[in-house]
């Protein structure tokens, strides 16, 4: 902008002043570019717009070019340290690159060929200033709006679901793979919002870590993108909402530490209940069976001499109580589960039951003795519901693996109507399975049949 | 309008928004008036639709970001450069 004289202006105390302060917009303007949010706070940038407050209160020429230059230095630099930061937009700090380069380019050949080409010719100025105040405000808006997020986030987080903080904040931030993780306190280390332990990795060139406290106090981390700027702008928000999101991570690592511990006391007392079913079925094989072996020997080298009717129904009677017996004892223990295998131990099974039956079994069907016993009770006892209470024409058994689990369908065509919350039957099986991490679904539907659903892991293992 | 609600309007982020924007307006037209003469009458409109624009962006980045200090420097930049036009006289045109 070219000088004026003061003298000829009809107000000359508002044209000096005017005069005094024409360079002064610029400054300002270069000041707006180093203040926009950003990973690092430039000490060049800063520098260059404080020298150029001074600057512009200079007499032109050297006031003008002093003022570009430095603005050019301050504006470029400022936008080489955003291009670097990943989570900044890309194209204004291109722009600010491009109208550095410009003005230094044509304050430099101002310098040098004086009379020449300036940039402070009227429409270059007024466009420039348009276009990068827009930018620059374009700019403070959209972080604006980021900001906004993480203080909604802290507004809404009462309904927020358990790891939507993490979600919404790395949206805000355009940061996909932030991760938050909660401290544990004490040195406990860190749980994610569902309360699984997390290792924090060492910040490296991949991944930066960003503690977060309270009152001086680690509540939480961010391990994010190194380039991710905005996080430090947004400490102190994330830090309001990551304190109470920690409160539900940290209720969550507790709840699942006590079900780790349920569920390891569960698996030790179905241990010793098979400890003790098996010590049963070990008695009844080798001090019943052999008695009742023994009395059926007797009984048919006895000579018929008397009533021959009564020695041949006391005969049926130990025979039939032999049965009952042998299937009390394969209840209590499944014997032949650990003889056969869970294939061959169903397809006994199945040879034994009156029902009609269709049995699908997957080649190489096997998986620890718990896993397998449990499989086998299920179908033991969905075979007795589906013939003693179904009043079920036919049954399927389907028996295979999927993924890490042994997985049992069996469907009858009965009358359907089984409610596991009922008897003891299903409601014992799904805990049986639920303790070995498995799980039991249950579909009967009155005049539908019953379908049930089983799955446990292949290599549970139960220490006592 | 009560006066209190007025005041309470006035206090609020947009009304000061909105008050700026007047300021902006009137601002020009002095630039306008003081700062231009006939002959220069392109050469002034430019300069003032550049505050404008520059002020104007300056307060919706004000009215949009939660701090709003990049906001009000634009809006300090379009009034440092009403000021600087000042120093066009009528008489040079």
């Amino acid at each position: 902008m070219g000088s004026r004289e003061p003298d000829t202006h009809p107000y000359p105390l508002l044209s000096a002043v005017a005069a005094a302060l024409q360079l002064l917009y610029a400054p300002m303007l270069g000041h707006a570019i180093v203040a926009l949010p950003g990973r690092r706070r430039s000490v060049v940038a800063a520098g260059a717009t404080s020298l150029a407050y001074p600057a512009s209160f200079l007499a032109p020429p050297a006031g003008p070019i002093a003022v570009s230059a430095l603005l050019a230095l301050s504006c470029g630099w400022t936008a080489l340290v955003r291009l670097a930061d990943r989570s900044f937009p890309f194209w204004p700090s291109a722009f600010g690159v491009v109208f550095a380069l410009t003005l230094g380019g044509t304050t430099a050949f101002r310098w040098f060929v004086p009379g020449g080409f300036a940039l402070d010719s009227r429409p270059a100025v007024e466009v420039s200033l348009i276009v990068t105040a827009t930018a620059v405000a374009a700019v403070a808006a959209s972080f604006g709006d980021r900001r906004r997020k993480v203080t909604d986030l802290v507004v809404d987080l009462g309904q927020e679901p358990h790891g939507g903080l993490t979600a919404r904040l790395a949206e805000a931030i355009g940061d996909p793979t932030l991760e938050i993780v909660y401290s544990l306190g004490g040195g406990g280390g860190y749980v994610d919002a569902a309360g699984r332990t997390v290792v924090v990795p060492p910040a490296n060139g991949d991944r930066a870590v960003t503690p977060i406290e309270r009152n001086g106090r680690p509540i939480a981390a961010m391990i994010h993108d190194p380039a991710t700027a905005a996080l430090i702008d947004l400490r102190t928000a994330v830090a309001a909402a990551a304190e109470l999101s920690g409160v539900n991570a940290r209720l969550q690592a507790d709840v699942q530490r006590r079900a780790k511990e349920v569920n390891a006391s569960r698996r030790r007392l179905l241990g010793a209940a098979d400890d003790e079913r098996r010590a049963l079925r070990a008695q009844l094989d080798h001090d019943l069976g052999p008695r009742l072996d023994a009395l059926q020997g007797i009984l048919e080298n006895a000579p018929t001499a008397g009533d021959g009717r009564t020695v041949s129904a006391v005969l049926d009677q130990l025979t039939a109580t032999r049965a009952e017996t042998e299937a009390l004892a394969e209840g209590l223990y499944p014997r032949l589960v650990e003889e056969l295998g869970l294939a061959g131990a169903v397809q006994d099974l199945a040879s034994r039951s009156t029902l009609p039956l269709k049995l699908w079994l997957e080649p190489d069907v096997h998986g620890a003795l718990p896993s397998e016993a449990a499989m086998y009770f299920v179908c033991s006892e969905a075979l007795a519901n589906a013939l003693k209470h179904a009043s079920a024409s036919s049954v399927s058994v389907r028996l295979g693996t999927s993924t890490d689990n042994l997985v049992a369908e069996i469907e009858d065509d009965g009358i359907g109507g089984a409610d596991p919350g009922r008897g003891t039957g299903l409601a014992g099986l799904r805990e049986r399975l639920e303790a070995l991490g498995g799980s039991l679904q249950v579909s009967s539907r009155v005049g539908h049949g019953t379908r049930l659903v089983a799955s446990v892991p292949i290599g549970v293992t139960i220490r006592s | 309008m009560s006066f209190g609600a007025a005041s309470l309007w006035i206090r609020s982020r947009d009304g000061l928004a909105s008050a700026g924007a007047i300021m902006l307006f009137v601002g020009g037209l002095v630039i306008l008036r003081l700062g231009f003469g006939p002959f220069d009458l392109t050469a002034g409109v430019l300069a003032v639709l550049t505050g404008w624009l520059v002020g104007v962006a300056g307060l919706v980045a004000w009215l949009r970001s939660t701090s709003g200090r990049i906001g009000l420097i634009l809006v300090a930049v379009a009034g440092a450069w009403a000021v600087a036009n000042l120093t066009r006289t009528p008489t040079h045109c």
